[in-house]
């Protein structure tokens, strides 16, 4: 049985697959963990887990090749930070009191893990998608990354 | 008038000498070169470039109107006769189907002869974009038509209310190969025209006239394409009860548009007060309906933001304190998005709004409705009897943490600017050449904070890697006030073609630009871009249009950051310091090669005064370096572009 705090993140997924964000939206429960898999955005596919027990959710391996303390990585950290501070308006903001975020680099790819309490889940993974979606958007796209978005990310040559 | 000395033949000598001259200019980095090839190259007894007499003489003959007399009227004459009724604006062409061009310039419709069809054509579309009106280009049937081609995708991607009329040859050669030029046009612009028609029997010319008007002005417009083999367009009619339908305009197409429901505008007004952030994407329709004056009812009544979108930007204005064309960053936190008269649909995250944002779309007819955006609310309406009926119906609402969250955010946008501008000064100084922020912002002061009324200036903006520099500095104050030359389609080059059409909107003052008529108006350009349209700088002088074209001269097509591997480069370069300037003085213009930004400052100083004195237009060449798209050397490289918004190209 689903837990409800899974349940929640289901029904979070399935209304930006409904909205025309997430496409090929797949679940798969093991151990207690869920899966989520979805294609977004340039059609790149993307891998989220959500483990109950610990109430996170992980962009697994979000941002792949990159050096751990390189420039890139530190300025995702940078980026990731600046998100949670009073820098930006209070409805772009992930609220540092409701939900942790981590940038783990691990073997030169990025996942971005954001953990909440139960009653946050709903807020944790909406702030956690918005996150995600951020750094795509915005933190990707500057002139310094344009190729690896080209390499990475589907961004057309003619674009670079 | 005896005949004009024959010019003498430039000898080997005089040839090498003034190579000699344009290399060693080339060669001194720091030269500022500036001349007309008419006053300073020519040798005493050469014959100096000009307008022939003929053709001042031909362009002040009165028009003619064609009623039905004893001699009738051809099927040509009838065509130009519905043109004229139904006010269509100008006419770009190169000779090629000759009796259809003779009769429109006959009723006077404003014609332009030109030299390169393809380029005409983006010169109609350039007009057109800027006015809002219905503009017609042409050139012959087979080579002239092919030519064509690049800019009629380009005006189909932009909507353009393109009327394209290319044909001459009989169909009684038809698969015969008879003679010369035979095409069958029609299957040559599917998927790139909104309708087509080959009309081949005769007296149907007058109803086929009729639906082209009818498809060029109602619903989303599009390119309609017509051709008309010889049989047509050659017949003879002697009064209009041979024809088949002739109707006058008001039975054979009605002013009448959709209005959208109470019920709808209700729900809307729901959702938009419901809304913390609500954000307006003004598309195109906006313009090309002149919703403009509701937009702003709208906008203010209920501090809702607005985001202008589409080939052409000026219909809300980057000024306004509710204006999120420079407010990139402000987009991400729309939650609802109220998109009117978008007539090409981003896909949902090519825009930038958040995944939750709700939407709203206007639109004049109800098949595009839900396509690429899944929708909250559609709206069958005409943008601006939506615009009126909302304004109507919403309450009055201030939105203060939204409107501060605006200017934050244009502010932002404005320091990297000051950040990117004192980096390409920093570049500039280290290389000798002009950096392309540099390039922006001297334009931008030249033409907004200098002598001249910011809202005159009238844009064609081109270009590929320089255009999202200048794209930055770039403004639009009033309607029509700028044309984003390759948007969507992203052809380059066709750039003195727009140039060339918005200086004719000028010239004429049709529609927005009415106000500002007679100005001069300026472009900007690649080194690419500008080899496929240098010519019609002979169209703008000839016919005393004063434009001022900057060309950025980086000495290689911009997408050589594509090049890869052994043995590619050498296909995305060009010969260095090439001297496009040195085009237009040979075409009767003026050119102006700099290579610091003092020099470029001062270059547009003299360009606008021989403009505005002497009608002459200028091309400034302006020498940069392809080095500057390097990340590491000289970082950012391009700066990035975020739609929708200024920087935008795509929808
Ligand atoms: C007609 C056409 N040919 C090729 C392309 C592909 N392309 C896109 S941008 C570009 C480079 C343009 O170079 P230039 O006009 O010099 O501009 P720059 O980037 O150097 O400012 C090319 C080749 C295109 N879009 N259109
Ligand atoms: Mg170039």
């Amino acid at each position: 049985m689903k837990s409800d705090e899974t349940a929640v993140v289901l029904d979070a997924f399935q209304h930006y697959a409904a909205r025309g964000s997430f496409r090929s939206l797949t679940a798969v429960s093991a151990a207690s963990k869920t899966e989520l898999r979805f294609i977004w955005l340039r059609d790149v596919a993307f891998r989220v887990v959500f483990d109950p027990a610990r109430r996170t959710l992980t962009f697994v391996d979000m941002l792949p090749a990159i050096a751990p303390r390189s420039e890139m990585d530190r300025s995702l950290r940078a980026f990731v930070k600046l998100h949670a501070s009073l820098a930006v308006p209070e409805h772009r903001r992930v609220d540092p009191r409701r939900v942790a975020v981590k940038v783990i680099n691990r073997g030169g790819a990025a996942s971005v893990t954001c953990s909440f309490k139960t009653r946050d889940v709903s807020y944790g993974v909406r702030k956690a998608v918005h996150l995600a979606h951020d750094i795509l958007q915005d933190f990707l796209n500057d002139g310094r990354y344009i190729h690896y978005c080209v390499e990475h990310f589907n961004v057309s040559p003619e674009m670079a | 008038m005896g005949e004009p000395k024959k010019p003498r033949s430039v000898s080997r000598r005089d040839f090498l000498a003034r190579s000699a001259r344009g290399a060693g200019a080339a060669a001194a980095l720091t030269a500022t070169s500036v001349s007309r090839a008419a006053a300073t190259d020519a040798a005493p007894n050469m014959a100096p470039i000009r307008v022939a007499d003929q053709f001042t003489k031909s362009i002040g003959e009165a028009p003619v109107s064609f009623d039905f007399g004893p001699n009738g009227l051809t099927g040509a004459e009838v065509f130009a006769r519905v043109c004229k009724a139904e006010g269509l604006a100008a006419l770009f062409c190169c000779p090629g189907n000759y009796t259809m061009i003779n009769a429109i310039s006959a009723t006077g419709i404003p014609a332009y002869g030109g030299r390169i069809e393809d380029i005409m054509c983006a010169a109609a579309d350039g007009f057109s974009r800027v006015t809002g009106e219905v503009a017609a280009t042409s050139g012959t049937e087979g080579p002239g038509f092919t030519n064509m081609i690049m800019s009629i995708a380009s005006a189909q991607r932009a909507h353009t209310p393109l009327l394209v009329l290319a044909s001459n040859m009989a169909m009684a050669n038809e698969d015969r190969i008879g003679g010369i030029q035979q095409m069958y046009q029609q299957p040559i612009t599917e998927g790139i025209k909104k309708y087509g028609k080959r009309i081949t029997i005769p007296n149907r010319i007058h109803e086929y006239a009729q639906h082209a008007f009818r498809e060029l002005k109602s619903g989303v417009p599009g390119v309609v394409h017509l051709d008309f083999p010889s049989e047509v367009h050659g017949a003879r009619f002697k009064d209009p009860s041979e024809l088949k339908d002739f109707w006058e305009a008001s039975k054979y197409r009605t002013e009448c548009v959709a209005h959208p429901s109470p019920k709808d505008i209700a729900k809307a007004v729901d959702l938009i007060q419901k809304s913390e952030r609500p954000m307006i994407v003004a598309g195109q329709g906006v313009f090309l309906h002149k919703g403009w004056d509701a937009l702003k009812r709208v906008a203010e009544m209920n501090d809702i933001a607005v985001v202008e979108s589409g080939p052409v930007r000026g219909h809300f204005g980057d000024e306004h304190r509710l204006s999120a064309n420079l407010a990139s960053d402000a987009l991400g936190s729309a939650d609802l998005v109220i998109f009117v008269g978008q007539y090409l649909m981003p896909n949902v995250g090519e825009y930038r709004f958040n995944p939750d944002v709700k939407a709203i779309r206007v639109h004049p007819v109800a098949e595009d409705l839900g396509r690429n955006w899944p929708l909250d609310l559609g709206l069958v309406s005409d943008e601006k009897a939506a615009l009126e009926a909302l304004a109507d119906a919403l309450p009055k609402r201030q939105r203060a943490a939204w409107v501060a969250e605006l200017a934050a955010a244009r502010k932002k946008f404005e320091s990297l600017n000051d950040e990117y501008y004192a980096l390409g000064v920093k570049y500039s100084q280290q290389t000798g050449v002009v950096h392309p922020a540099v390039i922006g912002k001297v334009l931008a002061d030249f033409l907004y904070r200098g002598d001249i009324p910011k809202e005159q200036t009238t844009f064609a903006q081109g270009g590929w890697t320089g255009a999202s520099w200048t794209r930055r500095w770039l403004r639009a104050y009033r309607p029509g006030q700028m044309n984003n030359c390759p948007y969507q389609y992203y052809p380059i080059g066709p750039d003195v073609g727009h140039l060339l059409g918005a200086g004719a909107a000028m010239q004429l003052g049709v529609g927005p630009q009415k106000a500002y008529q007679g100005a001069p108006v300026f472009g900007f350009t690649g080194d690419a871009g500008i080899a496929y349209s240098v010519m019609e700088f002979d169209t703008l002088t000839k016919y005393k249009i004063p434009a001022i074209m900057t060309v950025y001269n980086n000495n290689a097509w911009g997408m050589i950051t594509a090049a890869q591997g052994p043995r590619s480069h050498h296909m995305y370069l060009f010969q260095e310091h090439l001297r496009y300037d040195r085009i237009a003085e040979a075409l009767g213009a003026r050119g102006e090669y700099v290579t610091t930004p003092d020099q470029y400052k001062a270059a547009l100083g003299r360009a606008y005064q021989a403009a505005t004195r002497e009608k002459i237009s200028t091309l400034i060449n302006v020498q940069s370096s392809r080095d500057f798209l390097s990340t590491q050397t000289f970082p950012p490289g391009t700066p990035r572009n975020l739609e929708p918004g200024v920087t935008a190209y795509m929808h």
